[in-house]
This record gives C-alpha cells, sequence and structure tokens, in this order.
C-alpha cells in the first residue's frame, strides 16, 4: 500500500508537493483550452475575479483566450475543457494569514475535468489554482481521478528584495510577486532604503528621496506603493516593507538641513551612515517618516525597522554623543542604541498608534532587547538559535548561510566577498531548531542583497534556489521520503515552468543532465544514510 | 614645475575622455559641438561602399540612431552634403576585400579625426579597422554631442587576438544568441568568437555521413546547427570584424559521438560515478573512418574560418584502461603509454587533417602545465593554465592564446551542474588585474586572450550576465594594455560605468559591477585598486609621489 503510494507520487511533479494525495489511473486531455470555465454558487468578488484572470492568463498560456467568457453563473459542461467549480468560505479580500490552515485546500478532479475547489479564503484558492495549473501540464491531466488536501508547513514564506543599491521598477517588483505566487511562496519583504538611497517618495522630508534617489524617477510613490499592495494581495502574497535604522542611513543626511542627524562612518569609502540618536531632529525626522511609512503601508502586517549593524566606532566619532550619554546616564553604546530603540518603539506606538508588530534583524551578536510580540529575523545560522533560545518571541529564519542569494560573486567593489551557495545548498537546508527552543518558527526568507544585482541579474539570482526554500518551507517532510532524482524532476520542471512564463532563471543543471536525472542525480546523501541504516536493521534481524 | 602642472591638465583631459578600450593615442582640442540631428548623418567614400561595407555600416546606424527610427538609405546618399550638426562620415578604405580574419594588429588600425563641423574622416586599411573607428566614434558621439574637438585619434590593438569561448554541448545556444555575442563582442573591440560546439553532452552540429551522431544527441528536436547556420554566422560575424573559432573537441570529451549503436564501440564510456564522459578508442579503424568524415564535414562548413580548434584536453589513463583491448594494440605497435597513444591518435587526426581531408588551417589545441604532448611548430597552443605557468613550456615557439583559467573562465564559482560547490568565482576586479605578460626567456608568441564561458550552468537566461562586463575589461586589455598604468583606478571604472550603461542601452543584460551608488560616485568607491592602500594620507610620501612617475613614464613612450 504505501509502495503503490510513493509510486504515484512520483508521476506528479507538483512542486512543493501536497501533503496529501490520493489518484487513480486515467488521463484526460484538455482539448479546449479556452473553453476553461471557472463557477462558484455565489458571485466572485472582484479581487477573486482578479486572480482568477491572472490564472486564467497562465492556464491558458498562448492561447489568446477570452477571460470573460470563462466566467459563468451557470455550470456548464463541456467535454474536454477544465471546469472549475470553486467554494470559498471567506470572500473577504486579504492582505496576510496568520495562520498555515488559512492556506489549506481540497482539490478533487474527476475524469471529466470537473475541478472542485474548496479554500477557506482567496489565498487558499491561490494555491490550489497553482496546484492545478501544475497538473495541467502539457494540456493533460494525468492519475485521475484525483483528490489533493494540502497546507503547508509554515506561514511565512518569502524572499528579500533591496531596492536602495540599485533600484528596481515597480514592473519587476510585480513580476517577482508573479514568481513567487507560481511558487506558493507567500512574501516579498521589501528592504526599501539604505544608505545608498531612499527611493521612497516622502511627504514632509522629500529632500531625503530627492537627493539620494539614482535618477529623475528612481524612486516609488505612494501610488506605486499602494499598486503593489494591491497586486500582491490579490495572488495571496503579503508585503513586508522594511525602513532600516538606525545604521544603512547615509542617504537620509544628503540634504544641508538634514546633515547632523546623521553621522557619516569613517571608512574608507565614505558611504556608510548612522543616526545620531542623541538629537531631537533625529526623532522629528523619524516621526514624520514612520507616519508616511505607517499611511503608505496601512495594509500590511508588519513593518521592519532593520537594526542592525550600528557600529560602535562611527557612534565615537561624534564627541556630543559621549557627553549626552554621560548627562543621560547610558553607559555604553549598546545602552544608546537600546535607548533609540526604545524611543523608535514609542513614537510607533503611541504618536503614530500604529497596532503594526515589528521586525528586527538579529544575529548571534545581537543582545539588543526585544518586547514579548515583535519578531525575530535570525539572519545568523538556525544552530546558532542556541544562543537566543530563551527567547519566546516569533522567528523567521534567513540563514546566512544557504540563504543569501547575492554572496559568492563579488562585493561592491569588485573584491571577493563571501562564498556562492548552490542550490543543493538550499536543498540540504532545513528550518532545524535546537532543544529547548522557546521561539517560534514563523518560516523563512531568503535574501537577495541589491549590491550587486539589478534587473539584468534579479531572477537568475533569485531562482531556482528560491523555489527550492519554498519546497522545504511547504512540505519539509517531502525531502525525507523522496529520492534524489524525484526531486530533481520536480525541480527541472518548475525550471521548465519558469521558463515557459519568461522568467529568466539560472539553470540547475545543463541539458543533458536535465534528461538524465536518474543518471547525473543518483541518490541523496540521506537515502544513502538511510538505506546504509536499513541494511543494518536487516542484517541485525 | 611647469611639467607637473602639463601632466595636471592632461589628467584632467582623460577624465573627460573616455573610451573603452582607450585609443593608442590621441590629440584633442576644447570645443563641444552638439549632434542636432542624429538622422541626418552621412557615411560618403571615394569609391562606392561594396556589399559588406554597407552591411556594417548599417549594424552601426542603428547602433548609432537607436530609437530614433532613421532612414539608413538616407545616410549613404552619395553627394557630401554639409548638413549642420550631422555627424557626416568620410571613409577612406585602403582595400574593398572582405576579411575572415586578420592576423596582424596593423590590419585593426585606423585614424579618426572630427573637426568642429563634424566633419569625421577615417582612414582604415580594410573594413575590420572601420569597424573598430566607427566604434570609437559611436563612443565619442552617444551624449548629443561632441567634445574635445577639433580631435585627432591614431589607434592600433596591441594583441590580434581578442575573444571569449561559447559552448553549446552543454547547453544549447540558439543562432540568434550567437548573433548577439557577436555584436557584444564588436562594442568592446574584440574580433574572436572561439565556438566550442561539441562535448560529451550533445553534438548539435548537423553532419553528413553520421547524422545519427547529432540526432541521438541533441537536446531537444530543433538544437543544432545546420550547414546553413554556419555560413550565416561565420558572414555575420566577418562583416564585424569578429573572426570564428570553431572547436571539435577530441579524443575526450566525446561521449556524445557514440550514442547510436552502430558508433558505440568507438566511445569509452568512462567509469566515472556519473556515466556521462567518453572518450575515443584510438586503437579502432572505425574512430579513424568517423573522424575523417566528421572532419570533412567540418572543413567543407568552416571552409572560410582561419582556425580549427581540436580541443584535445582532458584525456584520461583510467579510462582508457577500462578496455583492455587497447593495451593488447599498444603493445603490437610498440606504444608504450598512453601518453604515447594519445600522441598516435593526434598524428593520425592531423594526418586527416592536412593528407585526406587536405585542409591549410592551422590547428590549435589545448594545454596547460601538464601537458607534454607534442605541437608542431605552426600549431596554436590555448594555454588554460595560468601565464606564470607558461615557465612550463617557455621552448616551444609556438603562437599563444591565453585563457588563465583564474581569472578569465568565467562560469565558475557558482555551483557545478551537480549543484555541488566549484572553484571562486572570478570578480571583474581579478580580470582587471590580468595582464598577459609571459615569464622571462619565454619563447612562444602571445597572439592575445580569450575568456572562456563554458555550458553546465550557463545558459541564454545567464549568458550576456556571465560574459559581461568581465570581457570588456579583457577587451580593454588586450587592445591597450597600457591604458591601466596611465590612469586612475576611478577612470577606468568610469570608462567601465559608461560600457555597462552602453550594453544595458543595447539590450545585453550584462551584470553590474557594483550598485547605483558606487557608479554615480566612482571617485569615492574606487579611489585605488587595492583597499589596504585606500588610507592615502597614511602612505608613505614616496608611494604618494609614485603616481606623477608612472605617467611621465608612459607619456615619453609615446
Amino acid at each position: 500500500m504505501i509502495f503503490i503510494q510513493l509510486l504515484l507520487l512520483a508521476v506528479n511533479a507538483i512542486m512543493p508537493i501536497p501533503i496529501s494525495i490520493s489518484q487513480g489511473y486515467q488521463t484526460a486531455r484538455i482539448s479546449r483550452i479556452c473553453e476553461v470555465k471557472f463557477f462558484s454558487t455565489q458571485e466572485f468578488p472582484d479581487h477573486i475575479v482578479k486572480l482568477l484572470l491572472h490564472y486564467h492568463e497562465l492556464i491558458t498560456y498562448d492561447e489568446d483566450c477570452d477571460f470573460e467568457e470563462s466566467i459563468q453563473n451557470t455550470n456548464i459542461k463541456i467535454e474536454g475543457a477544465l471546469k472549475f467549480e470553486i467554494s470559498i468560505k471567506n470572500q473577504e479580500q486579504l492582505y496576510w494569514v496568520t495562520s498555515t490552515n488559512e492556506e489549506a485546500y481540497e482539490l478533487q478532479i474527476d475524469e471529466n475535468l470537473n475541478v472542485k475547489i474548496q479554500a477557506n479564503n482567496h489565498w487558499g484558492l491561490a494555491r490550489a489554482l497553482d496546484t492545478v495549473n501544475q497538473l495541467a501540464i502539457n494540456n493533460e491531466i494525468q492519475n485521475l481521478p484525483i483528490y489533493i488536501s494540502d497546507e503547508p508547513q509554515y506561514v511565512h514564506r518569502g524572499i528579500m528584495i533591496d531596492t536602495a543599491r540599485n533600484f528596481l521598477p515597480v514592473k519587476l517588483i510585480k513580476r517577482t510577486i508573479d514568481a513567487l505566487v507560481i511558487n506558493k511562496l507567500n512574501v516579498l519583504h521589501w528592504h526599501i532604503t539604505d544608505d545608498e538611497s531612499f527611493p521612497l517618495l516622502l511627504s514632509k522630508y522629500s529632500q531625503i528621496t530627492n537627493n539620494s534617489k539614482f535618477w529623475k524617477d528612481g524612486f516609488f510613490t505612494k501610488q506605486d506603493v499602494q499598486e503593489i499592495i494591491e497586486y500582491a494581495s490579490i495572488r495571496a502574497v503579503q508585503i513586508i516593507p522594511e525602513v532600516d535604522t538606525p545604521a544603512h542611513v547615509h542617504s537620509w543626511g544628503i540634504s544641508p538641513d538634514l546633515q547632523s542627524i546623521v553621522i557619516t562612518c569613517d571608512t574608507n569609502i565614505k558611504q556608510y551612515g548612522q543616526l545620531d540618536p542623541t538629537l531631537d531632529q533625529t526623532y522629528e525626522v523619524l516621526t514624520s517618516i514612520l507616519q508616511d511609512i505607517d499611511d503608505m503601508f496601512h495594509k500590511v502586517q508588519f513593518i521592519h525597522f532593520g537594526g542592525d549593524e550600528a557600529s560602535i566606532q562611527c557612534f565615537e566619532q561624534k564627541p556630543s554623543i559621549k557627553e549626552f550619554m554621560t548627562q543621560n546616564g547610558i553607559s555604553n553604546y549598546f545602552d544608546l542604541q537600546a535607548y533609540y530603540r526604545k524611543k523608535q518603539k514609542d513614537i510607533w506606538k503611541n504618536q503614530i498608534k500604529s497596532q503594526k508588530k515589528i521586525i528586527y534583524w538579529y544575529n548571534k551578536k545581537d543582545q539588543l532587547p526585544a518586547d514579548q510580540d515583535d519578531i525575530i529575523q535570525w539572519w545568523g545560522l538556525s544552530s546558532q538559535l542556541n544562543e537566543v533560545k530563551g527567547r519566546s518571541n516569533q522567528f523567521i529564519l534567513s540563514d546566512y548561510h544557504p540563504l543569501y542569494l547575492d554572496t559568492g560573486v563579488g562585493n561592491a567593489f569588485g573584491d571577493r566577498y563571501d562564498k556562492y551557495q548552490g542550490w543543493k545548498d538550499v536543498y540540504k537546508w532545513n528550518p532545524s531548531i535546537p532543544h529547548n527552543f522557546q521561539g517560534t518558527i514563523l518560516g523563512g526568507e531568503s535574501l537577495l542583497w541589491g549590491e550587486t544585482n539589478n534587473q539584468n541579474t534579479h531572477f537568475q539570482k533569485l531562482f531556482l534556489r528560491s523555489s527550492i526554500l519554498a519546497d522545504t518551507l511547504w512540505n519539509p517532510d517531502q525531502k525525507q521520503d523522496e529520492l534524489f532524482p524525484k526531486f530533481a524532476k520536480r525541480l527541472s520542471d518548475m525550471e521548465d515552468r519558469m521558463n515557459k512564463y519568461d522568467f529568466p532563471v539560472s539553470p540547475f543543471t545543463h541539458s543533458y543532465c536535465k534528461r538524465q536525472l536518474d543518471l547525473c542525480f543518483p541518490e541523496s546523501y540521506s537515502t544513502k544514510l538511510k538505506l546504509f541504516f536499513m541494511f543494518v536493521i536487516v542484517y541485525l534481524i | 614645475m611647469k611639467l607637473t602642472s602639463l601632466l595636471y591638465f592632461q589628467l584632467l583631459f582623460l577624465a573627460a575622455f573616455t573610451l573603452m578600450p582607450m585609443p593608442k593615442k590621441f590629440e584633442k582640442g576644447d570645443k563641444t559641438v552638439k549632434i542636432l540631428q542624429r538622422c541626418a548623418i552621412r557615411f560618403s567614400s571615394q569609391q562606392e561602399f561594396p556589399d559588406h561595407v554597407l552591411q556594417l555600416l548599417r549594424h552601426y546606424h542603428e547602433l548609432m540612431t537607436l530609437n530614433s527610427n532613421c532612414q539608413f538609405d538616407e545616410s549613404i546618399k552619395k553627394q557630401n552634403l554639409q548638413v549642420e550638426g550631422s555627424l557626416k562620415l568620410n571613409i577612406n578604405l585602403q582595400s574593398d576585400e572582405q576579411l575572415y580574419w586578420v592576423n596582424d594588429t596593423k590590419q585593426e588600425a585606423y585614424t579618426v579625426e572630427i573637426d568642429e563641423k563634424l566633419n569625421v574622416n577615417i582612414n582604415a586599411p580594410n573594413h575590420w579597422a572601420l569597424a573598430r573607428a566607427i566604434d570609437t566614434v559611436n563612443q565619442l558621439t552617444e551624449n548629443n554631442e561632441v567634445e574635445n574637438l577639433p580631435l585627432k585619434i591614431y589607434d592600433e590593438p596591441a594583441y590580434v587576438y581578442r575573444g571569449v569561448m561559447v559552448d553549446t554541448a552543454r547547453h544549447f545556444l540558439p543562432l540568434k544568441i550567437l548573433e548577439r555575442t557577436v555584436d557584444a563582442l564588436v562594442i568592446n573591440k574584440m574580433n574572436v568568437l572561439h565556438w566550442h560546439i561539441t562535448d560529451d553532452e550533445s553534438f548539435p552540429l548537423l553532419l553528413t555521413n553520421y547524422s545519427q551522431i547529432t540526432n541521438t544527441s541533441k537536446h531537444w528536436d530543433t538544437a543544432y546547427f545546420t550547414k546553413s547556420d554556419v555560413s550565416y554566422i561565420i558572414e555575420y560575424a566577418s562583416i564585424r570584424g569578429v573572426q570564428i573559432i570553431p572547436e571539435i573537441d577530441s579524443p575526450a570529451h566525446a561521449q556524445s559521438w557514440g550514442r547510436s549503436p552502430e558508433l558505440a564501440e568507438m566511445v569509452i564510456t568512462c567509469g566515472s560515478t556519473i556515466k556521462q564522459y567518453g572518450q575515443f578508442d584510438p586503437t579502432m579503424e572505425l574512430t579513424y573512418e568517423v573522424l575523417k568524415s566528421v572532419m570533412q564535414d567540418f572543413n567543407d562548413m568552416f571552409a572560410k574560418v582561419q582556425f580549427i580548434h581540436f580541443g584535445g584536453d582532458e584525456a584520461s589513463n583510467s579510462c582508457f584502461d577500462q578496455r583492455p583491448s587497447i593495451k593488447q594494440f599498444m603493445n603490437e605497435h610498440g606504444i608504450a603509454t598512453y601518453f604515447d597513444l594519445q600522441v598516435y591518435y593526434r598524428q593520425r587526426q592531423k594526418d586527416i587533417w592536412k593528407n585526406v581531408v587536405k585542409s591549410s588551417k592551422r590547428v590549435a589545441y589545448w594545454y596547460n602545465k601538464q601537458d607534454q604532448l607534442p605541437a608542431e611548430d605552426d600549431d596554436i597552443i590555448h594555454w588554460w593554465g595560468l601565464t606564470s605557468q607558461l615557465v612550463d613550456v617557455k621552448n616551444r615557439k609556438n603562437d599563444f592564446i591565453l585563457s588563465d583559467y583564474h581569472p578569465l573562465y568565467l562560469d565558475v564559482g557558482v555551483g557545478n551542474a551537480f549543484g555541488n560547490s566549484y572553484d571562486a568565482y572570478q570578480t571583474w576586479k581579478d580580470v582587471y588585474k590580468w595582464s598577459p605578460v609571459p615569464p622571462e626567456g619565454f619563447q612562444g608568441n602571445i597572439l592575445g586572450g580569450e575568456a572562456p564561458l563554458w555550458g553546465e550552468t550557463n545558459n541564454q537566461n545567464t549568458h550576456f550576465q556571465k560574459m559581461f562586463l568581465r570581457s570588456s575589461i579583457l577587451g580593454d586589455t588586450l587592445w591597450n594594455p597600457n591604458s591601466k598604468s596611465t590612469e586612475q583606478f576611478w577612470q577606468f571604472t568610469q570608462r567601465l560605468s559608461e560600457m555597462e550603461d552602453r550594453m544595458n542601452k543595447y539590450g545585453f543584460p550584462v551584470s553590474p559591477f557594483t550598485h547605483d551608488y558606487c557608479k554615480r560616485h566612482t571617485k569615492l568607491c574606487f579611489p585605488t585598486l587595492y583597499q589596504d592602500e585606500q588610507n592615502s594620507q597614511d602612505a608613505p610620501e614616496s608611494l604618494v609621489q609614485e603616481q606623477p612617475n608612472i605617467i611621465l613614464q608612459s607619456q615619453k613612450s609615446e
């Protein structure tokens, strides 16, 4: 029985693999692609119509079919066409989800290509549609009748992009969302600003934007932001905006009137800046910016405050800071950062009165305080979580190895910078947590820092490595049972799919190995070990 | 004192005069003239332009009038109209002959003179040099104005061979990508596309007698090149001043030859964990029968190219070991070692080439430090060891092409075909630091260099990203290795930055060499080459004073 289940699983090269599938052995051809129908007993609200339109485009790719025709009030039975019957419990438009069962769905396809989808909301629907799109490869569906019940393991499955080092246009961000959706990823963490630029148009301090943008229209407006949030929400992706402080802020202080709030760190390259946390003006500017962020990103769940890599050396450059610390009983620079963080939080909670939870960067060196409901984004290794195992916060994992997608190809100065993380490194990674860990793992994110990335290299660096992360975060158990060549097959299909939809991803192997997966990817290390142990056990018996 | 201030001016001028690569010599004025009428550009000559020159002009006309929708036919009207505010190129070619290669740097030498009325006089020996001259004009005129007028440029490359290698066996690259690669080379004044056509993984060139080799190994239905594809790309390249060097690698890297049952025997499948590598059995007559036919096809299809690349790398002893009949053959024929067996193969291959196929094309082979295989005097050694290791072959008098695996391998450092980590990525700065300086006592002749882009993890999605801007830097070094010593590092990055913009403008998705902030602050971000030298205020005085001396020397040498 188990054996049969395994065999059947192998046929469906879905990525990520659903947690439960039962299936028959019939194949039905989709002979009338344009006749695809979406039916529901209720009227589809606008955001669902848009989601359906998006997947209609993917499913009827290249065929120039009319979407209007496919939305029907009556359930017409056309042979050889996909007929979706969609049942959604909650019609509300969501901008994020907080539990994995919100993305759960049930899917049934019979031999007549009747596709029944049951989902809690449009996010669950998006995942179900994606599964159908993957199953309907080559204009046929195999293993009918098929029944799938699916739910992700982790609620936070994302990537980070950086628009401060190289500007990325709105169009590219939208395409990034499109790419996430076909990988069932649901988070786009947007590192908007940094030392190099502040490409978000502020209302009161627009000089920050204007003095640091790279070219005339190299910035985002409030309208751009709302368009992106809406675009993402329809496709079941949440946006997490980040405005990093108190370090990474050289771009804030370029205009003469704001120069004093930023300390230019005396590194070789005078490019790094840090806020002076002792000046009232700093908090004045900060309040206005945070107010803008809260206004523009009103619909998002979290705000990312950064908070990483403030350097003591940089604070030391300004003697007035030491003076202030003495006067205010702040004994060291660590406490100075805690002081800043407290004031920033106070502005956020009490002045702006925002309810949004806050995310901070942390790695093993960080001992900075975090409130109970703050979220810790961990860019150390998962194995180093030991050092914070007493913290009962929620965690997002972004192990710098292997989840940094920018490393290994030189830094902004053309010098060597860390090691490239191969797709197999990402495959080997699991969100494992140490014993006695008190926190909650929400999920993970791969990070594409922008120093040497622009739109020419964007999808090449993001994928297929992020596809593998998505696979792990949706269904980490799959790797345990699956032979390595089967995984490679799913990856290979994902590569073809992404190319078909025009995402220029990096190839994971060459064309020969792609057609000879059993030969080139014989078995995984874990399987080898497992087989060895099975052998030992048999021997002992 | 006087001298110092003079040097200072020179430096300032250099900053405003940024070409990539930098021309060998120039004289310039201080006037700037706007190009008000892009479309009114004219190409004129005393003689009629032959077709290949017309096509070259059409190519550059497209680049120079990008997005302006100008009529090319209008620009070659006979009468030399003096339209104000438009570029008027007056072209004087010594030879109208169409060239498929050059073998002397003088063949690409040219002069360009531009006056305040935008009259552009070009003198060139042939259409290859014309291509270089027009490229210079294109670079000088891209911001709709020409600075430093009147301007005189005398230019000639330092090395005759300046190229990249593409690999169509691991991933198939469509003809269109090869065309675009030629286009990319031309705006970098590079002139060689070495085409590694076949390998273990596939043989994507349609053969006449043994088409089963192609058909059983191609990656998909249409993933191969026909004879007409080959003729087309050779012609396309020739018009633009690029030569094609085709490579069919043997006796190793040949698994793809043996996929059909009737040819299975001639290839030994090497017993590696992944049964993907194959090597000829050099003891079988079938091997030479097939080789002969393939070589004949090769010579027919590539009749117009200058060199042929026979590969010849990485034959493994353990692979030969797998077939006992080989040892037996060796005993019977007095072949003592596998090394001698390779020599035997190489001799027979050469004999087929020279005496059966009767080709007069010279042959290039891969070599690195371990190789002691023989090469005849007129063979070309393609060196993939480090230049410093040329010591090992310093008595060979051959022509050499340099492809140091560090830093010229463009594929390394981002994992291999199996997703495992593979070597270290070579950054653009690594390529910048490289120069083709052979060791003392070296007897060979350096033709130039080439950056290989092996195809295991490269397809059209990553092609231009991996190739450029690193190959642009190689192009810069091979054209004018002296410019590095006469300019500041930030001035180089300024030129590089402009090349990046240019390549993006023409639709080549190259990897950015830095972020947008440093691109706008090259002086800040790239003050000197080495990071540890950056605290120049701490540097001893002697070091600070060294800079002008370098400039002084190079000025003398001009």
